[in-house]
Formats: C-alpha cells, sequence, structure tokens
C-alpha cells in the first residue's frame, strides 16, 4: 500500500477540478464601479490623451477583476484601483514617453516666492487670478501636463483624487516623507506655469 | 531652523497631516514669521481653488456600458477557462470508464473476471511479483481499485491536456491542426512510454485487446467534447 500515500486522493481531483471560481462580479461592480470617474480624471491626467485615458481604464478594471480576490474589503478601493493603475501606466504607457527635461527647481521656486510675497503690493495677484480667470480654462490642466510623472501622480493622487499621504505613498511604492515633497513641489511648480502664462497674456504684470 | 525648512512642510500643514509635534512646530514658526505666514494663506486658498478647479471628469454613459460589457465578457472567459479543467477530468474520467468496461466484460468473457486490472497493478505496485505465472494470479480487490485509480488520473491528465488545447484552438482556430498534431503526439508518446516500461506485461495482455480499448476510450472522450464544443473549427 506503499504507492497509496503518494496519489493524488478522489477530494483533490474534485478541488482542483472546482478551483478558480469566478470572484461575483456583483460585488466587483459595486465596489469598483462607484470610483469609475476617479479611475478616469486620474487616467486623463496621467496619459494626457482621452483614448490612452480610456484604454488604461479599461485595462485596470480588468486587471482589478481578475484579482479581485486580493482585495481587502477593509482598505480604500479607489486607492487600491489607483495602485493598479499606476502599476499600469508605468508599465505599458511611461516606455512610449521621452525622457523628462531637467528642471530647474532653484527657478522655480524662486519665481514661486516672488509670486507668493508679492500679494498685497499688487491686488492683481492672488490664487483666485491664478486659478479662476475665465482666460485660464484649460491652462490649468496644460499646466498639469507639464509636470513630471512623479510629480503629476503626487498631485493628481493628493489633491484629485483625494487619498491620505498613506495611500498614495502605498500606491507610489514610497515613504510619506517622498509623497509630502513631490506633492508641495508639485503644487509650486503648478503655480509657477499657471504664473508663467498669467504673464504672457498680460493678464498682470511682474 | 531656517524658513526653506518650513516651506517644505507648509503644504502638509494646510493638509493637515503633520505629526502633533510638527503641527506645534510650524504653528509656533508661523505666528513669529509674517513671510511663511503668508505662504500659509496663499498655499491654503489654492488649495481649496484646486479642489473646485480638478473636481472629477464625469464619464460618458457609453463607456461605462463598454466597460461592464467587458467586465461580462471576461468572466464568460473565466468559466470558460473554469470549466476546461473540469470538462477534461470529466472527460478522462469518460475514457477511463470505457476502457475499464471494455476489460470487465473482455476478463469476463475470458471467464476471469478483473483479470486485467489485477495483472496491471500487481505490475505497477508489486513491481511484478506473481507476474511469472499470471494465470495463478489470483484477483485482488486492493489491486484493482488502486490500478483502477491510477488509471483514471493518467486519463485525467490526458482529458485536461485535450481541454486546454481546444480552449486554445477556439481562440486561434489557425493552430488547430498543430494542436490536433501535438495531442496525437502527447497521447501516443505517452501510451509508447507506458508500452516500454510495462513490456512484461504486455505479454501478458492482448495487443489488439488494449488497442481496442484505447481506441474506444478515445472515441467516447473525443464524442463527449464534440458535444461540449459543436461549433469548434480547425483550420488547416
Amino acid at each position: 500500500m506503499e504507492g497509496t500515500t503518494r496519489l493524488i486522493s478522489p477530494s483533490k481531483l474534485f478541488t482542483f477540478a472546482c478551483k478558480g471560481k469566478p470572484a461575483l462580479r456583483e460585488d466587483f461592480e459595486r465596489a469598483a464601479i462607484p470610483h469609475l470617474s476617479h479611475i478616469y480624471s486620474a487616467a486623463l491626467y496621467l496619459t494626457n490623451d482621452e483614448q490612452e485615458a480610456q484604454d488604461l481604464v479599461q485595462e485596470t478594471y480588468l486587471r482589478a477583476y481578475r484579482f479581485f480576490q486580493k482585495f481587502d474589503p477593509e482598505t480604500n478601493c479607489r486607492a487600491w484601483l489607483l495602485s493598479i493603475q499606476r502599476h499600469l501606466f508605468i508599465n505599458r504607457y511611461k516606455r512610449k514617453k521621452r525622457e523628462p527635461e531637467l528642471i530647474d527647481w532653484q527657478k522655480i521656486d524662486e519665481d514661486y516666492e516672488s509670486m507668493v510675497l508679492q500679494e498685497g503690493r499688487d491686488e492683481r495677484w492672488n490664487p483666485e487670478t491664478l486659478f479662476c480667470s475665465k482666460a485660464m480654462g484649460a491652462e490649468v490642466e496644460n499646466a498639469l501636463k507639464t509636470l513630471p510623472d512623479e510629480l503629476r501622480t503626487a498631485f493628481i493622487l493628493l489633491d484629485i483624487e483625494e487619498l491620505s499621504y498613506e495611500e498614495a505613498g502605498k500606491v507610489m511604492n514610497c515613504p510619506v516623507g517622498t509623497v509630502r515633497s513631490r506633492l508641495s513641489r508639485a503644487r509650486r511648480m503648478l503655480q509657477v506655469a499657471l504664473r508663467d502664462y498669467a504673464l504672457e497674456i498680460g493678464l498682470t504684470r511682474k | 531652523m531656517d524658513c526653506l525648512h518650513y516651506k517644505e512642510i507648509i503644504s502638509a500643514h494646510v493638509d493637515g497631516t503633520l505629526a502633533a509635534e510638527e503641527e506645534l512646530e510650524v504653528q509656533s514658526h508661523l505666528d513669529q514669521c509674517p513671510k511663511c505666514k503668508q505662504f500659509f494663506r496663499w498655499e491654503t486658498d489654492v488649495k481649496k481653488l484646486l479642489r473646485q478647479k480638478f473636481s472629477p471628469i464625469v464619464v460618458q454613459p457609453s463607456f461605462k456600458e463598454t466597460l461592464l460589457e467587458q467586465l461580462e465578457g471576461k468572466r464568460k472567459r473565466r468559466s470558460v477557462r473554469w470549466s476546461y479543467k473540469s470538462e477534461g477530468i470529466v472527460a478522462g474520467l469518460i475514457g477511463a470508464a470505457t476502457i475499464a468496461v471494455w476489460f470487465l466484460l473482455l476478463d469476463a468473457l475470458n471467464g476471469r473476471p478483473l483479470h486485467t486490472p489485477t495483472v496491471l497493478g500487481t505490475a505497477l505496485f508489486r513491481h511484478g511479483t506473481g507476474l511469472d505465472a499470471p494465470d495463478r494470479l489470483s484477483t485482488s480487490a486492493e489491486m484493482v481499485l488502486m490500478y483502477t485509480w491510477v488509471h483514471a488520473l493518467v486519463f485525467c491528465v490526458i482529458g485536461v491536456v485535450a481541454s486546454k488545447l481546444i480552449v486554445l484552438v477556439e481562440r486561434n482556430p489557425e493552430i488547430g491542426f498543430g494542436s490536433f498534431l501535438f495531442f496525437c503526439f502527447f497521447q501516443f508518446g505517452f501510451i509508447i512510454a507506458a508500452f516500454i516500461f510495462a513490456e512484461p506485461v504486455l505479454y501478458i495482455l492482448a495487443w489488439p485487446n488494449i488497442l481496442g480499448g484505447n481506441l474506444l476510450a478515445s472515441g467516447t472522450m473525443v464524442a463527449y467534447f464534440w458535444r461540449r464544443h459543436p461549433k469548434l473549427v480547425i483550420q488547416p
């Protein structure tokens, strides 16, 4: 009877035959579909292209559905979806992009500082001017496009998707301190880009 | 500490995400430094405006519908993937049962019920002890059951391989003929290997009986797969 110990038992065979039962689609839809507009927005801001954003969202949802059994319902589903999306974006879309240009952080910091400190001295210089002027329609989005991927991602996750610093850190796979610094830089760079545009169209003077 | 350090954490202070100690530290600095206080005011306003400016984009209903359809398609594909294993196992059990019945009938006709599984079981589990005089080998329920189970498992493996190939062919009809050849090679290779390793047994069991049994088993398995996949197309 030695051989029997090495044989596959009938119950194991039955388990194997029934393995891979699909996750309940209803559960997945209930958890993931409410975040669709957020995931789509993030994809659009990440890719800057409507078609690519749609492809990215579709891939994200299909992959999320495939691995839905791994999702912990106690955690934030949006953060989980964004994490899958970021992973796909880095692997599939970023390869197409060229290397980001070198950024002159010193100049950005100086510009930012002079802009902020100008408020009060020039009444036309304030955040409202920067973001809410009619002339600043698509410019805010265009300014976001100029940010390097890492800063843009931090900005999207925190300021658009409203994740916590910890959740964003998990999505970007970096410490909270790095998230903090990236977000701060992203906001500054965005404002300087808008300020440059405001100066360009003569909305206000330097 | 200088203002440069605070500038870095002012935006986190605006978000209210600093630890209690850091909060106190920043707050006391802001109370003393008008320049940093100005940064803080500015950043607070900017944050509010950004929230308004970047509210989530509304997804078109058609896109949402397409996505739900794709998920539905994925679910169907998953059920195919799920069933290929069970389908293969069922096919394997059918094939194994066909051969078992075939030899049960042959043995019964020869007046030696369950002789074949006893011989094969003895060859496999008792290293052929007693096969020198197979006619005197007494029927052993233990050997019959053990051999039948191994036999069923082997056929299940063949069934699962065949089932997986069918799934592949359904997706890519152009690889159908290649898959068919591969399967024939796999199955006959397996049978030939079994023949080589079970040479003494083959002298005892008649070749035509084995061949007949295998052909019958292949027939019932093909019939089962055909029934499950009536629309299967094989393109050379």
